[in-house]
Order: structure tokens, then C-alpha cells, then sequence
């Protein structure tokens, strides 16, 4: 009894655990493994880093890990919950509710203003106007982006862009954050700011599953995974100072 | 997802592609207008014919020679009132004349009449000026509106009061114009503001004949007019044509009913062109939002909700294009009778112009109409925004 009391509290602290993942693309006859038996555990309010060089997976595997993909092969668990099992409904109401997505272009909606692509993701979920605005304009003040709420996404400046993402990523209080190289289009000030920003809401709890090729970025990663040919070569321990 | 976000989002991108938004919703404009200024042209048509007939009322029977070696006499209306249910039997004579005016002459219908039945073939006319003609009288007319004062002219072509000149097959008479009609539109035979009147007697004299063109006859109610029908055929046979305005409005309803159909899906045809319109401009639009689609799933928008954000485009399509469309093909439709009279008018004598009506537009109709238009644009964008719905996110996300 004792010890699957252990093993269930064990497995709680665990916020996605991947078993044997394997993700094939087909494009005609040609089959190529992008993923070839990934097994990872990532604890709650972890911060981590997937680095390897281009072609390695990594944004395959963050797809998988962000449930916006079905694996080939293998299982995603998602705080519990075995994401293969679910419809692509369901798949999307676990993404608005507990993940925030940031990529590398952006993405914003262009003919939206900073305030509008920050309450995106809470239209999806119905949450009436004025508590949206509400929130989209903390959020864009938490990011420093106070005052530029009417702003389109081509009257920013790349970083700018970039955090009103972030904003837009936080707006339903996501337990993890997925960013696949969130600075890859940025100077390195910016990217420094937007590295800033990850960490101090990592501190603040949320789980963040970091990719990225520059190695300068990941000094605040408890864990980095290094992937190649679809595979963790190996996986490194940090010592995060703050 | 909030009924009201998914149309401020239609709207919204709507706004941003607005050239391309305003040429899509022209295209449901056009069809929408079409269909209410057609048909309505068509319903006005019907209700004005059919309003006509009505006057004569539905107790009416027509008989008319079914080929010119037929004559009708005196005997036929004697023999006419003695058939059961007949109330009166008023013949008449009908022919072309030419009339002298001051400077001109023109060719009118004259028509024949006992003036005491006067009231009965043009119910409820009115006298502008003068009097009627007596039945002894045989060289007193009254004239038509038209007549009075032709359309063409600035003034008027005869008074009354004044002697003028007919002529018909080169027998030539003098006759007084006694009275003036005020514009009347037609009956059943007679162009009322194109004639001029005259005692059936008075006329039969003129042109030397006895025998009448038409005879009218009223049944004492209108359901016996299938008996008196019967009755009459019992008589004559295949001699006479029979018409009731029974009969003349049932015709006149089937086919504007068909005219109404057929210019009512030719204008439909616009609106599924349109509707193609629409289904072109919104595959354009997915595949260039395709990365905002993938946005969208990955931060949690379910498939149904891109469905309903792309549809609600095209539903604006046609809410928009549906409610112009209507105010514009009602106006459309107030003006055509005018553009049409004109042109009719000029083009032909003057026996037609006097025809007017007015269109229709019934309120069963717009609400059809507008909801048709929302049903084809709707229809037009249901594949597209499934097709949006359905993108894999990963794949949508990788475009460009
Ligand atoms: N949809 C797809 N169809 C076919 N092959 C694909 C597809 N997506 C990715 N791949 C292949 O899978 C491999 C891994 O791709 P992935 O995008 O995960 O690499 P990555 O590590 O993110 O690279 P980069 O650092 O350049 O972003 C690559 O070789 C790529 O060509
Ligand atoms: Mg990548």
C-alpha cells in the first residue's frame, strides 16, 4: 500500500512524461523518423532546455510535448492525462487551458493590436470582454509593454512582438510554456529581456520547456536535453543561481 | 466561444480585406436586387390585370363570333336573356376610326355602347368634363383621357364642346364631343383611355352594320356562371368564344405565376454565381490565413470555432449583401414601371401606355429574399471553413 502511495506521489510531481515516443513522417513512400524513442520526465515548475543542431527533432518533439501533434508511436502525459487518448477537441482545450505557446516568428494575428492578440486565447475560451481586456492589460504592463496596447504587431519593434506573445502565452495562467527559439529572430538585448522575462515567471512557478540552438540562453535551465537524429544524447543538470 | 466575438471577428477581417469584402458582397447585392425587382415587377402585373377583370366582376361572361362568318343579332340577345340566371346581355360594337384633331389626325378604338350599360362595361368611370351621349343621339361621342390629351402632346388634342370629323373605310361623319373620361387604365375588351364612345346605335348606323362585336353578359350571381357557361354552349356550340373573368384571372395568375418563376430563378442563377464568388474569395482567404489558423489551434481554438469564425464571414457577406440588395432592388422596382411605360410608350401606339401598375413587394417576399441570400453565402462558405477547420495545426503553423 505504502508503496503505491510513493510511486502515485512520485508520479505527481511530474508534469509531462514521455514514454517511448516515436514520431515517423511519411511523404510518399519516403518514411523519416524525426523522433526514434524519446523518454523524458519534466517536473512541475522545472525550466528546460532542448538544444541540438538543426534537424536533430526538437521541434517535433516540443509539438508533441505542447500537444498540437499526435506521436507515431509512444505516449505524451500531459499532468495526468494520456494525450492520445484524447479528440482534437479535447487536444485543443488542454492546450488553451494549461499550455502557452511562443514561437520564433511571433505569430501575432497582424490586423489585431497588441491589447487584441493578447486576449486571443481568451475568446477561445469565453471569457467576456471586459474581464479580457482587464487581464491583456495587466499582462502587457507585466511585459513592459505599457502604452503600446493599441499598436498593430508591424508597429513593433521584433522583441516587442515578441512579448506581447508572452502576454498572450500567459493570458489563461498555463501551467507550462512552450517556447521553440523564442530569440532566434532577435538581437541578443532582446533576447537577453525575453530570456529575462521566461525565468521570472519560472520563478513565479510556471514550467518552461525551452528550445533553442544559442547556448548563452539556457543559464537559467535546471536540465538541458541535447537531441540529435532523434534521439537524447544526453541530458546535463544546472546549477541555477538567481 | 461567444456568439457575438465570432461576429466582431468576421467583421473584423472582413474590414481588413475591404475592397475584396465590398466586391463579394456586390456580387449578393446585384442577385438580391434582381430577384426583388423582378419579381416584383411581375406581382404588380398580375394584381393590376387581375384588379381590372375584377372591376368587370366575377358574374361576367364574354362572348365574342369565334370566326368572322358568325353574327351576332339582336336574336342572340333575345335569345341570350332567356336562358336562366341571365341578368343583362349588353352588346357591343368595337372597330378603328380615324379621328380629326386641330392639326392631326390619329387612329382610335371606338366602341359602341347603350349608354344606360355604360356604367356596367366601365364600372365606376368618371366624367372629367361634359356628359354622357344619348341613345338616340347619333352624332354625340365622349372621348378617353388619352384621346383628350395624348401623351405625346402638350395640349389638348380635342375639347369639349367642339364638332370634329370620323372617318373609317373612307365614310367620313361629324360628330360633337360631349364629354371627357378621366383616366380609367383598361377592362376586360376596351382600352378605355385610348377609345372614344358612341350609342351603339349611332355606331351600327355609321358603319353600316348589324350586327355586334361582343356581347357581355351578367349572371345573376357569380356561382352560376359554369351553368349559364353550359347553357350557352348547349346553344351554340364551338360558334361562340366564351370567356369568363373567372377563367381570364385564373389564366392571367398562371402565367404571371410563370413569368414570376422564371424571372424569379434567373435571378436566383446571379445569386448562386455570386454565392460562387464568395466560395472563390474565402478559399483565397483560408490559404492565406493558414498560419493564423495554426495560431489559432495551438492556442486552444477548437475546430468548431475556426468553422464558426470563417463562416460567420460569409454570413456577414450576406447579411450585408441580403439588406442593401433589398433597399436597392425596391428602389429599382419603384422605378422600373416608369422606365418601362416610357419606353413602351414611345415604341408602340398609344393603346398600351395607358396600362400602369404598380410592383409588389411583399414583406413574405424580403424576408425570403434576405434569407436566401444568407443561406447561399453561407452554403458558398461552408466548404472553405471546413476546409480552415480542419488544418493540422503543425502543418498550418509550418506554412510559408
Ligand atoms: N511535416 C514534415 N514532413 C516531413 N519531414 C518533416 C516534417 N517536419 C519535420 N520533418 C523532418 O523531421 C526532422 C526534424 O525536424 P524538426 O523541425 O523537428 O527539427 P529541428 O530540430 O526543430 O530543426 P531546426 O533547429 O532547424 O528548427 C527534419 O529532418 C525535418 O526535415
Ligand atoms: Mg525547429
Amino acid at each position: 500500500m505504502q508503496l503505491i502511495e510513493n510511486l502515485k506521489n512520485e508520479e505527481k510531481q511530474w508534469i509531462i512524461t514521455t514514454i517511448d515516443l516515436w514520431k515517423i513522417y511519411k511523404s510518399g513512400k519516403i518514411e523519416y523518423p524525426a523522433l526514434r524513442g524519446i523518454n523524458m520526465k519534466i517536473r512541475k515548475g522545472e525550466f528546460i532546455a532542448i538544444v541540438g543542431p538543426s534537424g536533430s527533432g526538437k521541434s517535433t518533439l516540443l509539438n508533441l510535448l505542447g500537444a498540437l501533434d499526435r506521436p507515431t508511436k509512444g505516449k505524451v502525459i500531459i499532468d495526468g492525462t494520456d494525450i492520445s487518448k484524447l479528440k482534437s477537441n479535447e487536444l485543443a482545450e488542454l492546450r488553451n487551458k494549461k499550455l502557452g505557446f511562443i514561437f520564433q516568428t511571433f505569430n501575432l494575428i497582424p490586423y489585431m493590436s497588441a491589447l487584441d492578440n493578447v486576449e486571443v486565447p481568451m475568446i477561445a475560451s469565453g471569457i467576456p470582454p471586459k474581464e479580457r481586456k482587464e487581464r491583456a492589460r495587466k499582462l502587457l504592463e507585466l511585459v513592459g509593454l505599457k502604452g503600446f496596447e493599441k499598436n498593430r504587431p508591424s508597429e513593433l519593434s521584433g522583441g516587442q512582438q515578441q512579448k506581447v506573445a508572452i502576454a498572450r502565452a500567459l493570458v489563461n495562467n498555463p501551467q507550462i510554456i512552450l517556447a521553440d527559439e523564442p530569440t532566434g529572430n532577435l538581437d541578443s538585448k532582446s533576447a537577453n529581456e525575453i530570456i529575462e522575462i521566461l525565468h521570472d515567471l519560472n520563478k513565479r512557478g510556471v514550467t518552461i520547456i525551452l528550445v533553442t540552438h544559442n547556448l548563452n540562453l539556457i543559464k537559467y535551465c535546471h536540465r538541458v536535453f541535447w537531441l540529435k537524429d532523434g534521439l537524447i544524447e544526453k541530458e546535463v543538470e544546472q546549477n541555477v543561481k538567481d | 466561444m461567444r456568439f457575438t466575438d465570432i461576429f466582431k471577428w468576421g467583421l473584423r477581417s472582413l474590414r481588413e480585406r475591404k475592397l475584396r469584402a465590398i466586391l463579394t458582397i456586390l456580387g449578393i447585392v446585384v442577385g438580391t436586387a434582381a430577384i426583388i425587382a423582378l419579381v416584383s415587377q411581375t406581382e404588380g402585373i398580375q394584381a393590376s390585370i387581375i384588379e381590372q377583370m375584377n372591376k368587370l366582376g366575377p358574374n361576367t361572361i364574354l362572348l365574342r363570333p369565334a370566326s368572322p362568318s358568325i353574327i351576332l343579332t339582336d336574336k342572340d340577345v333575345n335569345r341570350l336573356l332567356q336562358i336562366p340566371n341571365v341578368e343583362l346581355v349588353i352588346p357591343i360594337i368595337t372597330s378603328s376610326v380615324k379621328i380629326y384633331g386641330i392639326q392631326s389626325s390619329r387612329n382610335v378604338q371606338i366602341v359602341g355602347i347603350d349608354p344606360s350599360k355604360f356604367g356596367i362595361l366601365i364600372p365606376g368611370y368618371e366624367l372629367r368634363e361634359g356628359r354622357l351621349f344619348q341613345t338616340l343621339s347619333y352624332s354625340e361621342i365622349v372621348i378617353g383621357s388619352n384621346v383628350y390629351k395624348p401623351q405625346d402632346l402638350t395640349s389638348p388634342f380635342l375639347n369639349v364642346g367642339q364638332t370634329t370629323t370620323i372617318e373609317s373605310r373612307s365614310t367620313r361623319m361629324i360628330v360633337n364631343i360631349v364629354g371627357c373620361l378621366e383616366p380609367y387604365g383598361m377592362t376586360a375588351l376596351v382600352s378605355v383611355d385610348d377609345s372614344i364612345f358612341m350609342s351603339l346605335k349611332a355606331l351600327a348606323n355609321f358603319l353600316g352594320r348589324t350586327s355586334y362585336s361582343a356581347i357581355f353578359l351578367k349572371t345573376i350571381s357569380p356561382d352560376v356562371v359554369d351553368e349559364v357557361v353550359d347553357n350557352i354552349r348547349a346553344i351554340y356550340g364551338n360558334n361562340l368564344n366564351i370567356l369568363t373573368v373567372k377563367q381570364i384571372t385564373q389564366i392571367v395568375s398562371s402565367v404571371t405565376g410563370m413569368l414570376t418563376m422564371l424571372l424569379g430563378s434567373i435571378a436566383a442563377i446571379s445569386l448562386f454565381v455570386a454565392g460562387l464568388g464568395i466560395m472563390n474569395i474565402m478559399f483565397v482567404s483560408v490559404i492565406e490565413r493558414t498560419r493564423e489558423i495554426g495560431v489559432l489551434k495551438a492556442l486552444g481554438f477548437k475546430d468548431r470555432n475556426i468553422l464558426a469564425i470563417f463562416l460567420s464571414e460569409a454570413g456577414i457577406v450576406g447579411i450585408i449583401g441580403g439588406i442593401i440588395g433589398i433597399i436597392i432592388g425596391s428602389i429599382i422596382s419603384y422605378i422600373m414601371p416608369h422606365i418601362m411605360s416610357f419606353t413602351i410608350g414611345r415604341s408602340f401606339s398609344a393603346q398600351i401606355s395607358s396600362f400602369s401598375y404598380t410592383p409588389i413587394i411583399r414583406p413574405e417576399m424580403i424576408i425570403f429574399v434576405f434569407f436566401f441570400a444568407i443561406a447561399v453565402s453561407l452554403l458558398a462558405g461552408l466548404y472553405p471553413a471546413r476546409r480552415a477547420s480542419k488544418m493540422d495545426p503543425v502543418v498550418a503553423l509550418r506554412h510559408e
